[in-house]
């Protein structure tokens, strides 16, 4: 008998705190408070994405145009990737165009005839 | 073909120029100027297969290559929700933060009723496009500057000078590109000219640089988030300032009209505007050097022009701080009130200084830089003419006597200036607009009450 009391007064106090809970549950989804922003990204601007030129069979006795953007470690790097390209393919021929990096709108001319020399091109450095 | 730190900034130049399936290649050191054979060579030998593979064999993941044509739209609207306000604000605030939409400080949360209500700061349309903010091509509309604007803590009144600053920002001629992701330490100076710095309550006296007024200090911010969130220049990522800029944060300088010498024009006539006008400025600037009084300092000296002497050390050093990269095309010089007084005094007009100091601020050509200047010059904009001079010939650090822009701001306290050079590694230029008040400006200054503190002039 005082077992099932035990029990008994043991539901109702589960049942109580359960109530509780759920109450307080309420009261916070009740309390919630919800802050609407304006994202402040701005959209860019669309540039027509291009697909790069077809690729070489090979560099054996190809045109290696080099674009020097004129930054002060390109001047340093570039014999060396030259060296290197040179040992693997004996025939391969390279020309440089020093090319300011921050002035290509102006300079349509220099850029036409490295594409126009060139076989493929290798650009040169940042930084 | 990139150093090691430059990966990330090529890649997003690369997509955002249209060509996502360039290839990029990495070298595994930071730099290569002024490295060896010895160092050289093994880098090249590293990434010699790779260059071979990158020009010989078709990309593995092409990227998508149809133009997406994007239109500017309203805003999105984002939701944070909390148990209290100050929690939806803070997850608010951590989003931006993880986002890199932030400045690091606390921000005004940019509710679309905010936003309405800084729209009103404007005749213009919310969807007019002030201009596309580098690098990634933001497309700055005024709805989106009025975001920004509300987050910075910017009062609607403060709008038509914040729109003019991001006009300008994004003036070709400022080369903001550049600006933006250089490594040299810049960051766009502010500067405020004309009647409405007495209506907005903008700081012109001391400390006019700096702290505690609520127009220098949110106009200043609101044109930083515009270059965060409209540019989307990110540090590491593709701004590649190695150690940034104080004025990154946004700052204002505003001409002291009140206290210019009578007979010496504004800034803002000098640039073609009328004493009339209100104009922003957008300056590239790099370091603020302080010039001090010589007079006052130096007076046993007895020299013939002691308050111009201390200019010229500073102006000529801005030429020999990086062999000849800081050869730019202008310089500005804030003068304290107390130091355009006593150049007056001396017999000087702005004209005046700008031809002494592009006279005597001249450094030997031995000292200039490098000889041949080499390939940097041009980037720099070094005319030949000053390869071919003999070492101990005269070199000009600015092209011309006008390019030293000067104005009068700030206090009238000991007579301690300014020369803010500028950022020399590319060809930003100062660059101005007017500001154009909306036809409610009246109700405009009106919601300003309360929102001021005392200027003090002396």
């Amino acid at each position: 008998m005082k077992k099932r009391s035990q029990d008994l007064l043991a539901r109702i106090t589960g049942f109580t705190v359960l109530l509780a809970l759920v109450l307080c549950g309420s009261a916070s989804a009740a309390q919630a408070v919800t802050l609407q922003v304006l994202d402040p990204r701005a959209e860019l601007m669309s540039t027509p994405a291009a697909p790069i030129n077809a690729r070489l069979a090979t560099l054996e006795g190809k045109k290696i145009g080099i674009l020097n953007n004129t930054k002060p470690g390109a001047d340093y790097f570039q014999p060396y990737i030259m060296q290197v390209l040179k040992e693997t393919y004996p025939k391969i021929e390279f020309k440089a165009w020093n090319v300011s990096y921050n002035d290509y709108p102006n300079k349509a001319a220099e850029l036409k005839a490295l594409a126009a020399w060139s076989d493929g091109v290798i650009g040169l450095l940042g930084d | 073909m990139v150093t090691s730190p430059f990966l990330d900034d090529s890649r997003n130049a690369a997509i955002g120029a249209g060509y996502p399936d360039l290839p990029i290649i990495a070298l595994s050191t930071a730099t290569t100027a002024g490295k060896s054979a010895e160092d050289l060579l093994p880098v090249a030998k590293q990434v010699r297969q790779t260059v071979i593979d990158a020009l010989t064999q078709e990309p593995k993941n092409k990227a998508v290559t149809e133009a997406k044509p994007v239109q500017a739209k309203s805003a999105a609207v984002l939701t944070f929700t909390g148990k209290t306000a100050d929690e939806a604000a803070e997850k608010m605030e951590k989003h931006f933060l993880a986002n890199r939409w932030s400045d690091g400080l606390p921000m005004v949360p940019p509710t679309p009723e905010a936003v309405e209500a800084m729209l009103k700061g404007t005749d213009l349309s919310r969807d007019h496009v002030v201009g596309t903010v580098d690098p990634k091509h933001g497309i700055a509309t005024v709805e989106k500057i009025a975001i920004n604007a509300v987050m910075a803590g910017a009062r609607p009144a403060y709008m038509p000078v914040i729109i003019a600053a991001v006009e300008a920002l994004a003036d070709p001629a400022f080369d903001l590109y550049g600006v933006q992701v250089t490594t040299g330490l810049n960051a766009p100076l502010v500067i405020v000219s004309g009647p409405i710095i007495d209506a907005l309550n903008i700081n012109f006296s001391f400390s006019t640089i700096g702290p505690g007024w609520r127009a220098n200090s949110t106009i200043g911010r609101a044109t930083r988030f515009a270059l965060i969130n409209l540019g989307q220049a990110w540090p590491g990522i593709n701004d590649m300032k190695d150690l940034g800029n104080p004025a990154k944060f946004g700052i204002v300088m505003a001409e002291n009209d009140r206290q210019t010498p009578p007979g010496w024009q504004t800034m803002r006539e000098r640039e073609g505007f009328g004493k009339g006008a209100s104009t922003v400025s957008v300056y590239a600037a790099q370091s603020f050097r302080q010039i001090h009084d010589s007079q006052k300092y130096l007076a046993a000296s007895k020299k013939p022009e002691p308050v111009v002497d201390p200019m010229i050390a500073r102006l000529m050093s801005t030429s020999l701080n990086a062999t000849a990269e800081q050869w730019g095309e202008e310089i500005v010089i804030a003068f304290s009130p107390t130091m355009a007084e006593n150049l007056k005094k001396f017999g000087y007009d702005p004209a005046k200084i700008q031809k002494e100091l592009f006279e005597k601020g001249k450094i030997p050509r031995g000292l200039f830089g490098p000889r041949p200047l080499g390939s940097f010059a041009v980037t720099s904009g070094i005319p030949k003419w000053i390869d071919d001079l003999p070492d101990d010939a005269l070199v000009p650090v600015v092209p011309k006597p006008e390019d030293i822009k000067i104005m009068v701001a700030g206090g009238k306290g000991g007579g301690v200036s300014y020369l803010i050079d500028r950022w020399g590694f590319g060809n930003s230029r100062y660059v101005t607009k007017e500001i154009k008040v909306p036809k409610n400006w009246d109700a405009l200054l009106a919601d300003l009450k309360g929102w001021e503190t005392p200027i003090t002039v002396k």
